[in-house]
């Protein structure tokens, strides 16, 4: 009997387990820095942001097919926040750092993804947070230092 | 023709160039492509990258393994989480469309860990110990392989680098000697531009020289030309108001020598104009040099007597008793030069010595003619030959003269193939020497002695066909032909001789070569062509040898130069007179 209750019950518990640690990974947080202050932002605070653009359909150089992104633009971000700068350090959770010059990141196009067609994204698949571009519409932005801007992973934001 | 070669050699060199910048920049093009696709390849970046979360995530497992806690377990999963990541970056998109043309292997092998990593998802997420061990040594086994893998692809990688390199290097290299090259044709594009540049206007201002130099003479021609005019006319007018025999007989010689001055400079003027663009046929006659000399030196006696300066001739010989000296030559050209020298030493003398010095010195005949004059300064020696250049134009309005005198006495020099050179200092005198080449007759016996025709009567006879169609001309020569005892008979044109010499036997015709309507060549070739052989003389004021070969082409026998004067005439017509 024992056994059958187990058996019945693995697959909840393994579902409980992996939500549980779904969940997790649900918690990480974007930290943005200006002036010495800090801003942190979750995934599902990110997206709920939808002043200005909430999603982005794209292809990008690392995925086979275009997908669906929910985030917000770095522009939208950045007013929302009430702050702006010329350029900021993006750190990303394997302590990967680039300097992005924010006016022409701006000007390209740059989104914070949190979510990929509906799901929040999992460090296994470039979340929590993704810097894309809109390469679909635009595709002379595939030049290295575009490419060198979307970092993924991200888990700072650090303006200058 | 020097230009024309120039500007081929130019076109050949900016073609090459041209050529060779298409090449070069055809090279960079393909460069840039290669630096281009160099720098959006960032896949060794990604798969070192790879190779560390590898590495990286074991000694997290090991860790984990070593001490089980909760955070060794979160950084396993969170190591494992990257590594996935990554595996995922480098075989999607066209990062993953690269790797699995250019690196199957590693695209494989990597397409194997993601396998792996998908299959196992709960397990991992999960990361029991036990798990924790068996993973962490499948990801050692990854590591060893990817390590050796990885290696390879960063010498490969390091080799591209290396080629990619030398190549700029080359590149640069090329272009760098190109540069200079480029330079180098600059400069001397400009360099040639410059001189011609120069060219142009040194040749400008020689232009504006020669012009300058030309009307100058021109203001000086016209004076000299006014100045003997003036004298003509002047005695004329008072020759007509005049009844004194002896006033009248003074005023013809100031009419004389006016009317001949005129001549002399009309003369120079066009022997001038005429030395630059004829050959000068050198006579080889016999004549007594000394003679020559001592005759044009008394010309000017009556002149230096009158300035009050002493004139004199001498001949230095080796031997004490020779007074004349037989020679071939040309005399006519030298009585020119020494004309010009004798009369130019009187001039610019006011007071002291002319002397004429003749002497034979090995091949050599020097003339020398020294005087106590004015002098030249030292920076005109070489000016005073040049043609108008005197040694300055307040000398000219002072002493007169066409300028062109001592040029023409160069040139003639130069002609009899010798050279006129000089000495001077300012208000001391100068000397000028002439130095022509000796050529002796020896044979004395085959002398003919050129004694000067002196005063015999002027007598001659027979009928005169005078062909002339100016009314002045006509007129004087008429005069001067029945004074000589001729019988004259005028024709105004060609036309008219024809008719004359049908109508009448003539011993002897004068014909004009210039008339209207039939000129003298055309009438002579047709009184020919009617088979009469009298001798016939041309009346020219053109003695080119060019008209005169035409003269005697035509059939004539001999010329005699206008202005004449009436002994001229009278040796002309004697030498050709009865020679039928």
């Amino acid at each position: 009997m024992t056994r059958r209750f187990i058996s019945a019950v693995s697959p909840w518990l393994t579902a409980i387990a992996l939500s549980f640690f779904a969940s997790i990974s649900m918690a990480y947080e974007l930290t943005i820095i200006h002036q010495g202050q800090s801003h942190k932002i979750d995934q599902a605070e990110l997206s709920q942001l939808s002043s200005g653009q909430s999603s982005l359909t794209t292809i990008t150089p690392w995925t086979d097919e275009p997908n669906d992104y929910q985030g917000i633009t770095l522009d939208a971000l950045l007013k929302h926040l009430g702050i702006e700068g010329t350029s900021a350090t993006a750190k990303a959770l394997n302590d990967y750092k680039i300097e992005i010059n924010l006016e022409r990141a701006i000007e390209a196009g740059a989104f914070i993804a949190s979510h990929e067609n509906g799901k929040a994204m999992k460090v296994r698949n470039k979340g929590p947070f993704w810097i894309v571009f809109p390469w679909t519409e635009r595709p002379d932005l595939v030049e290295r230092k575009i490419q060198d801007w979307s970092i993924w992973q991200l888990t700072e934001i650090k303006l200058k | 023709m020097k230009r024309i070669n120039f500007i081929n050699f130019w076109f050949l060199i900016l073609f090459t160039v041209t050529i060779w910048l298409a090449v070069i920049f055809i090279r960079i093009s393909s460069e840039i492509q290669n630096f281009t696709d160099q720098i959006t390849d960032n896949r060794p970046w990604h798969l070192s990258q790879f190779q560390n979360e590898m590495e990286r995530m074991n000694s997290a497992l090991i860790e984990y393994i070593h001490a089980p806690t909760q955070e060794n377990k979160s950084q396993s999963v969170f190591k494992m989480e990257l590594l996935w990541n990554r595996a995922d970056i480098l075989i999607s998109g066209t990062a993953g469309a690269e790797l699995e043309l250019y690196d199957s292997d590693s695209h494989r092998f990597i397409q194997g860990v993601q396998a792996y990593l998908v299959n196992n998802e709960v397990a991992l997420y999960e990361m029991t110990p036990e798990f924790a061990n068996e993973f962490q040594q499948k990801n050692f086994k990854w590591a060893q392989t990817y390590r050796h893998r990885i290696q390879e692809i960063h010498q490969r990688s390091y080799q591209n680098f290396n080629e990619i390199s030398t190549q700029v290097y080359d590149t640069y290299h090329i272009t760098r000697i190109l540069i200079l090259g480029l330079g180098l044709v600059i400069f001397l594009l400009t360099w040639v531009l410059y001189r011609e540049f120069r060219k142009s206007r040194r040749l400008q201002q020689m232009a504006e020289k020669a012009s300058e130099a030309k009307s100058q003479f021109l203001a000086n021609m016209s004076h000299e030309i006014r100045t003997p005019l003036n004298g003509i006319i002047g005695s004329i007018q008072l020759m007509r108001t005049s009844d004194d025999v002896d006033n009248c007989k003074d005023l013809m010689q100031t009419l004389e020598q006016s009317s001949e001055a005129l001549l002399a400079q009309i003369n120079d003027v066009l022997d001038y104009s005429r030395m630059e663009s004829e050959k000068h046929v050198v006579e080889h006659v016999p004549f007594d040099v000394v003679g020559l000399t001592r005759s044009v030196t008394s010309i000017y006696n009556a002149q230096a007597k009158t300035k009050q300066l002493h004139l004199k001739f001498q001949y230095l010989t080796p031997q004490d008793d020779a007074s004349n000296l037989m020679v071939y030559g040309d005399p006519n050209k030298l009585r020119q030069i020494l004309l010009n020298l004798i009369s130019n030493a009187i001039k610019f003398t006011k007071q002291g010595d002319v002397t004429v010095t003749l002497k034979a010195v090995e091949s050599d005949l020097i003339i020398t003619v020294e005087d106590t004059g004015i002098g030249i300064s030292t920076n005109k020696l070489e000016a005073i030959f040049q043609p108008f250049g005197q040694e300055d134009s307040s000398i000219s309005r002072r002493f007169g003269g066409s300028g062109l005198g001592l040029a023409i006495s160069k040139k003639l020099a130069e002609v009899l193939s010798g050279k006129l050179s000089v000495k001077s200092e300012i208000n001391q005198g100068s000397s000028f020497t002439l130095t022509i080449p000796f050529d002796p007759i020896t044979d004395e016996n085959n002398l003919i002695h050129n004694t000067p025709a002196e005063m015999e009567p002027m007598e001659l006879h027979g009928k005169v066909l005078l062909v002339e169609d100016n009314p002045v001309n006509q007129k004087i020569a008429d005069r001067m032909l029945t004074k000589l005892g001729m019988n004259v008979t005028v024709a105004n044109n060609g036309n008219e001789a024809l008719q004359a010499v049908v109508i009448d036997h003539f011993d002897l015709i004068l014909m004009d070569l210039q008339m209207p309507e039939k000129d003298g060549i055309q009438a002579t070739q047709e009184i020919r062509a009617m088979g009469l052989s009298m001798p016939i003389l041309a009346l020219t004021a053109n003695s080119t040898i060019e008209s005169q070969q035409a003269c005697f082409d035509a059939g004539m026998v001999g010329f005699i130069s206008k202005p004449f004067k009436i002994e001229s005439l009278y040796s002309a017509i004697k030498l050709h007179l009865g020679q039928l």
